[in-house]
């Protein structure tokens, strides 16, 4: 039973648990020992990943001390706590009470965790600290994990092998003394193991903009989806639910698929993404053979907005877009499933020949929201009817990004929507005769924006 | 800060990952988790002054996580626990009764030694699933083998570890 038990915990907490899966946990769960059984589960876990996640620090540190045969940068320290020994070993943390400046909250708990360890409710215990790099800059709050203790970040701080990082304001970066800086972006969570010289660091949320100066040992990087090694370089890793997928602005980088152990080099001005099955080096800007709006037109007078079930929809032309003048925002609210909303671009009568294309790319400025978003294409309209006859082909990505990217779908990776208006032709793709294309916001709310929509040619 | 109030701040850190297991449940993410509790130790340190000293501590803790795991989750869209009363309410009631129990959190030294005893195919695929927190799904394609066979292994992993800490905490009390 308790082999059960432990799939159907699996499967709540991957979120792959059906209903009558729920059922049947629900049904173990009225016993009194399968409650007791899936706490011993629950807890099990949590000590282990704990226990891995103390060995791998414990063994980065122990690799650099048999590698040097000495500890420069590792200090014996008794580490009554971690609050009261930054300060006094870096010189560098400000003081609880020069923390004004940081939010009430944070510097309350600063405060608190502050006066807890000079109550040495926190176990002094013997340990050594390797420095790695210095918390250069910080906007908003932050956390830094530290074995057991959970710290307040502050601008200054000195970080060691084995600290993980959570961002939960704005901004950080962090500086290594050979001048190798990252910077991670809200959300973001980043352990740093390794060493000053051969860098090993784990990001399992979020953005990581990275500089890399040349390195003497590769700087590893390992995300849910990935391995990245660098020698030198300037890229963005970003981890989306999908995948995780690395931008490379200067110098290569190689990235391994842990999952399927494909490799790829990415060269500078290319993107790849590790995690979807299917790992290529592809161009960060795509050029249009065909501009369909590039919303330098003052007035949005094609396009109309649409919402169904008490979804609301608004639209506006914003300035500045992302390469000129303007650019399209649409505000969603999308309360129920069946619901949907956004707006309509309409070719006015005029049907457009497509065929010699090979997909559509637009810029599309996301707010992580992680809600479902299309592009749609109408095509085949029945000549002579009123009412709407098009056939429809979607496009499906999540706003799980911030910020402008290109999105460029080809015409293989569209499909036909299960939702087609009344008696339409079911024909195929054709692309001979597009009637118009729109965006389509899923369940929830937020905006997006939109520029630069345009066809390309292989 | 009185002393009855600090002994309830060192048996919070001393529960720690009984609170992230409970959390982690409600959460289905273990990354969430760790997230939930770090927010969670802030604002139980800030309000440990308007808890009242005759209520239930750590029903008043998971109080708190249930809601900061709510906000958390409303980033997700993957069924779970914190978002099916019926679920929460029975998740709840089981770590309530587990409250006073011993559980494995106390036996980490052995814990320690019992999973250094592992083969290292085992040991990798425990860091795997728990360190890189890959899914079994992802699991299941990265091994060339099915998710029920990835299921499977980590359950005789988790039954290996459990008897040995179990057999040594038993000869360590006859000694």
């Amino acid at each position: 039973m308790s082999e059960r038990l432990e799939a159907l915990y699996t499967q709540l907490c991957e979120g792959t648990l059906d209903s009558a899966g729920r059922e049947e946990l629900l049904s173990l769960l009225r016993d009194k020992n399968n409650r007791a059984a899936l706490v011993d589960i629950a807890v099990y876990e949590a000590v282990v990943a704990d226990e891995l996640k103390l060995a791998e620090a414990r063994g980065e540190a122990e690799a650099i001390r048999d590698k040097s045969g000495q500890l420069p940068a590792v200090r014996a320290t008794r580490r009554v706590s971690a609050v009261k020994l930054a300060p006094a070993r870096s010189g560098r943390v400000r003081s609880v009470a020069a923390q004004k400046s940081s939010s009430l909250g944070w510097a309350l708990a600063a405060m608190v965790l502050l006066s807890l360890g000079a109550m040495a409710y926190l176990k002094v215990t013997q340990s050594q600290r390797v420095d790695v790099a210095v918390l250069e800059k910080l906007e908003g709050g932050a956390t830094v994990l530290r074995g057991r203790e959970v710290l307040s970040a502050t601008a200054g701080m000195a970080l060691a092998s084995g600290d993980q990082l959570q961002v939960k304001g704005a901004a950080l970066s962090v500086a290594y003394a050979d001048g190798t800086r990252l910077a991670l972006g809200t959300g973001a969570r980043l352990a740093l193991n390794g060493s000053s010289s051969a860098k090993v660091l784990r990001l399992s949320s979020g953005k990581l903009d990275a500089n890399v100066t040349p390195q003497t040992s590769p700087l590893r990087l390992l995300t849910p989806h990935s391995e990245v090694t660098v020698l030198g370089t300037e890229f963005t890793l970003e981890i989306e639910k999908q995948g995780t997928r690395l931008e490379v602005n200067v110098g290569r980088v190689k990235l391994a698929d842990v999952t399927t152990k494909a490799e790829v080099e990415v060269p500078a001005g290319k993107f790849a993404v590790a995690g979807t099955g299917k790992l290529e080096a592809l161009p960060l800007e795509v050029k249009l053979a065909k501009l369909l709006d590039d919303f330098e037109a003052e007035k949005l007078s094609n396009w109309t907005i649409f919402a169904l079930n008490k979804s609301k929809i608004r639209q506006k032309r914003v300035t500045p877009g992302k390469a000129s003048a303007g650019a399209l925002r649409v505000d969603y609210e999308v309360p129920l499933a069946e619901g949907g909303g956004g707006t309509y671009y309409n070719l006015r009568g005029r049907s457009q020949d497509w065929s010699s294309y090979s997909g559509v790319s637009f810029w599309f400025y996301g707010n992580g929201t992680g809600n479902d978003m299309a592009f749609e294409i109408m095509e085949n309209q029945l000549p002579g009817r009123n009412e709407d006859t098009a056939e429809r082909f979607v496009y499906e990505f999540k706003d799980n990004f911030t910020g402008w990217r290109q999105i460029t779908a080809r015409w293989g990776a569209f499909k036909r929507r299960n939702w087609q208006p009344g008696k339409v032709p079911n024909d195929g793709f054709t692309l001979k005769q597009v009637n118009g294309f729109d965006f389509i916001a899923g369940t929830g709310s937020g905006w997006f924006m939109a520029d630069q929509i345009g066809l390309i040619k292989d | 800060m009185d002393q009855a109030r600090e002994q309830l701040i060192k048996d919070f850190q001393k529960n720690r990952l009984r609170m992230v297991a409970y959390i982690r449940t409600l959460t289905g993410d273990s990354d969430t988790a760790e997230d939930v509790f770090q927010e969670l130790t802030l604002v139980v340190l800030q309000k440990i002054s308007e808890f009242r000293l005759d209520g239930d501590f750590p029903a008043w803790c998971r109080g708190i996580a249930r809601n900061l795991a709510r906000r958390e989750k409303s980033k997700s869209r993957r069924l779970v626990a914190i978002e099916d009363p019926e679920l929460l309410s029975v998740v709840d009631k089981a770590f309530d009764e587990a409250a006073q129990r011993e559980l494995l959190d106390t036996r980490r030294t052995q814990m320690r030694q019992c999973m250094e005893k592992l083969a290292p195919n085992n040991h990798e695929l425990l860091n795997q699933r728990y360190v890189l927190n890959l899914s079994l799904k992802q699991l299941a394609a990265r091994l060339n083998r099915s998710e029920g066979s990835v299921q499977v292994a980590l359950s005789r992993i988790r039954k290996t570890i459990t008897e040995c800490v179990e057999r040594n905490h038993a000869a360590e009390a006859l000694e």
